[in-house]
């Protein structure tokens, strides 16, 4: 097991160098730079060409590419990825501010997610092609069908239009005061919950009707156990282990999700900082906040790995 | 826009001015409100900006996310009078002199005045701050300083006089010191930290209260504010919210008492839902559209050609798409403004006749002499976002009818601005926006040989002429002909085409008074002046 943890860490190192250079030269190959942009205004710049490159050398961004990429690269290691070129402010900083929202409304989206899937995957399998299977289904096509951005609108202007609501702006941490910290989460998590429900409810319906087949099931309903007793205690785990699976790929489309909730919501996460990040071009920021994601990714999936064994015994790691 | 449709269907106190610009808002009330209702102190006026300031310096800023939430925070020498953007009021100068020759403007300095940080504000530090404004030391950009160009030093005789020493008359020097980004810094926190890129002092009415980065700018009442009994607010905090639909909705949902410059469509959504609870101002603004050309390159080089492209347009239903019917074509001063271009002498020049078809025959013909009888491809470059997108769309129908064949390009607006800069464009739909309507500020900044946003690069001797004789004179109606002139002929050489200006419009809560949206957002939003009545 150990063995096959480090075998799988020191994998992770290659494919982390090449995210950073990939991110790096698109960064690089993408037209505009953040000097341009810090001298424009809503309409352009009047700034002129040796102003613009004046800023540029002040930035560092004149120096050749390999050297830009080797000092980031030495910054990664040391965990200090260098200063944003937008705010001017270390990368660090920032991203300490905004990885706990992100964090939080990540968590909370997962809980949604499988607080809905869980159950309306396994009593759709349970009562396969009855009313309840079709409006489950149904359900969780339509969290399929509809993108975040569109829902996320809609609810801000349901809650806007009709109810003349809205979550509170700004942010308040949940130590400060939980209740609006909950009312200004609860929104955006719901949207993506339900867009990472939809999949999983459906990956949850067809791994419980595979497993309902199999033989050890069926004894156990020979042996007189109550239908909810297999379920629960035979079914379900044996049927986890693919949804636990996608979850993990699934957290990859709740950070993207989590980007537009979070313009939407005005949530001041690390989506919506990726995001202004590449519109102004500041590409520690960007190469940084990537490489962040892909070591979530690599992490929740080694995790999910691992807890392979806890749900079925017959995982081995060699 | 139908105004009859929309007056029609305001309740009493809901206040649309319709198509009032420059010189009328001087006639218009003072916000909501009975005009004898006593000023009420308290409250925090609650609004909001697309985007977070970079950083608070902001004379080396060009954004309204950092004029915004800051501008509370300081004062000019001069400023635009709260209530009517066309008068110059004092601000930290409580009164100036002007030389006969319009080379010396002296200005007195009020007393008694202290920065935030408990400084008294004296000469030195006006001098400080306009220093790095028009000659700025390494390191610092000042994006305003070739407006400037005229002014060859500052001198301080004394600790409360301030001389403005011009190498040439500049007959809108005040104007342009009046612009909001001009804020008097104090040196002695200039001179310790060599920007004020992380540190807010000044002498406004409010001081900084707190910053958190991505969400809001909290300021709170300066107790030792210099002037008596105001501010009347306890507080202003600008949120920062990306999303034009959530903005407005905040608006809707009461969080935001105060939205400024949105579309008619999210005006009406907002007047539906708010009803009698809001007020809604629509205001012509110092926001030109238009479509350049790249001088530089071939075949936009030949005058022919660009007056072709200008008289293909429409500009009537141009203006209509590009502001959901709200804009109004014009010339290149604004249109409400009193620079503007009548209409009957817009009507003779290229691209404005009322006899649309008799002037695309004309282009063709033009074309033709040019050596396009068939017409040809071109490419024009398009920043991504609704507003641009659906004008090069129209353009692109409207060049076709003479012939030029429009292809597309889109692009994200850090890339747009690099192909601007770098001049690799045949054709672009964009705008520009200047802080003041004077010809000085416009032409200098768009139309002369090195203006910084003379993307076109179209440089023509007689504009350059008109215009520094006309930035020499002071009296408004001598300087008018001159103006005038110098717009007949950077319209006949199509520097640019220009289509006409945006009306965007301005949502405010009933109980915000004394508060008055100008033509420009760059002129005056310290909200030293509004206050907040019972909710």
């Amino acid at each position: 097991m150990s063995r096959y943890l480090l075998r799988r860490l020191i994998a992770t190192v290659p494919v982390l160098i090449a995210v950073s250079m990939i991110v790096f030269v698109i960064m690089r190959v993408a037209p505009g730079d953040v000097a341009q942009m810090l001298l424009s205004g809503e309409s352009g710049s009047v700034a002129s060409a040796q102003e613009v490159r004046q800023l540029r050398q002040q930035l560092g961004l004149d120096r050749p590419y390999h050297v830009q990429y080797l000092t980031f690269l030495a910054g990664v290691a040391r965990l200090d990825p260098g200063t944003s070129l937008w705010t001017n402010e270390p990368v660090m900083v920032e991203l300490g501010r905004r990885i706990p929202v992100t964090l939080e409304l990540a968590v909370l989206a997962v809980v949604i997610s499988w607080t809905i899937a869980l159950p309306t995957g396994v009593l759709s399998a349970v009562f396969q092609d009855t009313w309840i299977d079709y409006v489950f289904r149904v359900f969780s096509v339509a969290g399929l069908a509809l993108p975040a951005f569109w829902t996320g609108t809609l609810l801000v202007l349901l809650l806007a239009q009709q109810f003349h609501w809205m979550p509170p702006l700004g942010y308040v941490s949940p130590t400060d005061n939980p209740r609006l910290n909950l009312q200004q989460f609860i929104w955006p998590a719901l949207i993506i919950g339900y867009a990472t429900a939809a999949i999983l409810s459906r990956i949850t319906r067809s791994s419980v009707l595979e497993v309902l087949r199999e033989d050890y099931v069926r004894t156990a309903h020979a042996k007189g156990l109550h239908g909810a007793m297999v379920v629960g205690r035979h079914v379900l785990k044996n049927a986890l282990a693919p949804v636990l699976t996608l979850s993990a790929v699934q957290m990859g489309n709740l950070l993207g999700g989590a980007v537009i909730s979070e313009t939407i919501f005005t949530l001041p996460g690390v989506g919506r900082f990726l995001v202004d990040a590449i519109l102004h071009r500041d590409y520690p920021v960007v190469q940084t906040i990537v490489i962040l994601f892909a070591v979530v990714v690599i992490a929740l999936n080694l995790i999910t790995d691992l807890l392979y064994a806890w749900f079925d015994p017959r995982t081995r790691y060699a | 826009m139908d105004q009859k449709r929309i007056d029609s269907s305001l309740s009493r106190r809901e206040l649309l001015v319709a198509g009032v610009g420059w010189a009328a808002w001087g006639a218009t009330p003072r916000g909501a409100g009975a005009a004898d209702e006593p000023p009420r102190y308290g409250g925090i006026l609650t609004q909001d900006t697309f985007a977070d300031a970079p950083h608070f310096d902001l004379h080396q800023s060009e954004t309204i996310a950092a004029l915004l939430p800051l501008a509370p925070c300081y004062n000019r020498l001069v400023q635009y009078d709260p209530f009517d953007s066309t008068r110059i009021v004092p601000d930290l100068a409580e009164r100036w002199e002007i030389s006969q020759d319009g080379r010396l403007y002296t200005f007195h300095l009020r007393r008694g005045v202290k920065f935030h940080h408990g400084k008294p504000f004296k000469a030195e530090d006006v001098r400080a701050s306009w220093d790095r404004i028009i000659d700025p030391p390494k390191g610092v950009f000042s994006v305003r300083k070739l407006i400037f160009d005229a002014v060859s030093g500052i001198e301080t005789p004394d600790d409360h006089t301030v001389r403005f020493v011009l190498k040439r008359p500049m007959a809108s020097l005040l104007a342009n010191i009046g612009q909001g980004w001009n804020v008097i810094f104090p040196k002695d926190v200039l001179d310790a930290k060599g920007d004020m890129k992380r540190d807010v002092v000044g002498t406004g009415p409010f001081k900084l209260k707190q910053y958190v980065r991505g969400v809001s700018l909290e300021v709170e009442k300066y107790p030792d504010y210099h002037v008596k009994g105001r501010p009347y607010l306890d507080g202003v905090k600008t949120f920062v919210i990306p999303d034009l639909n959530t903005a407005v909705n905040a608006y809707i949902a009461g969080q935001l008492l105060l939205h400024e410059a949105t579309t008619e469509s999210q005006a009406e959504q907002a007047r539906l839902r708010v009803g009698s609870r809001g007020v809604i101002a629509r205001l012509t603004q110092m926001s030109a559209l238009t479509m350049e050309m790249n001088a530089t390159r071939k075949p936009w080089s030949d005058p022919r050609v660009r007056q072709a492209a200008s008289m293909a347009i429409d500009r009537k239903e141009a203006v209509d798409v590009m502001t959901d019917g709200a804009g109004e074509p014009s010339g290149m001063m604004l249109s409400t403004g009193p620079w503007a271009l009548p209409a009957a002498e817009l009507q003779k020049l290229p691209g404005y006749a009322l006899d649309k078809a008799a002037e695309r025959a004309r282009a063709r013909k033009l074309l033709a002499e040019a050596g396009f009888p068939n017409g040809f491809k071109a490419t024009m470059i398009v920043r991504r976002g609704q507003q641009f997108e659906s004008a090069a769309v129209l353009l692109k129908d409207q060049l076709g009818q003479v012939g030029i064949d429009v292809n597309l390009e889109i692009h994200e607006t850090a890339a747009f601005y690099d192909k601007t800069r770098k001049r690799d464009f045949e054709l672009y739909g964009g705008s520009y926006s200047t802080a003041v309507d004077d010809p000085d500020a416009i032409f200098g900044q768009n139309y002369l040989c090195n203006a910084g946003r003379n993307y076109s690069a179209m440089c023509v001797p007689e504009v350059e002429k008109l215009f520094l004789e006309q930035s020499q004179i002071r009296d408004p109606k001598a300087r008018l002909p001159v103006v005038h002139q110098l717009q007949r002929v950077a319209l006949q050489n199509v520097m640019k085409a220009v289509l006409g200006f945006r009306v965007t419009f301005y949502l405010y809560a009933g109980v915000v008074r004394n508060y008055r949206p100008h033509y420009s957002r760059y002129l005056s939003e310290s909200r030293e002046q509004v206050w907040l009545a019972r909710g």
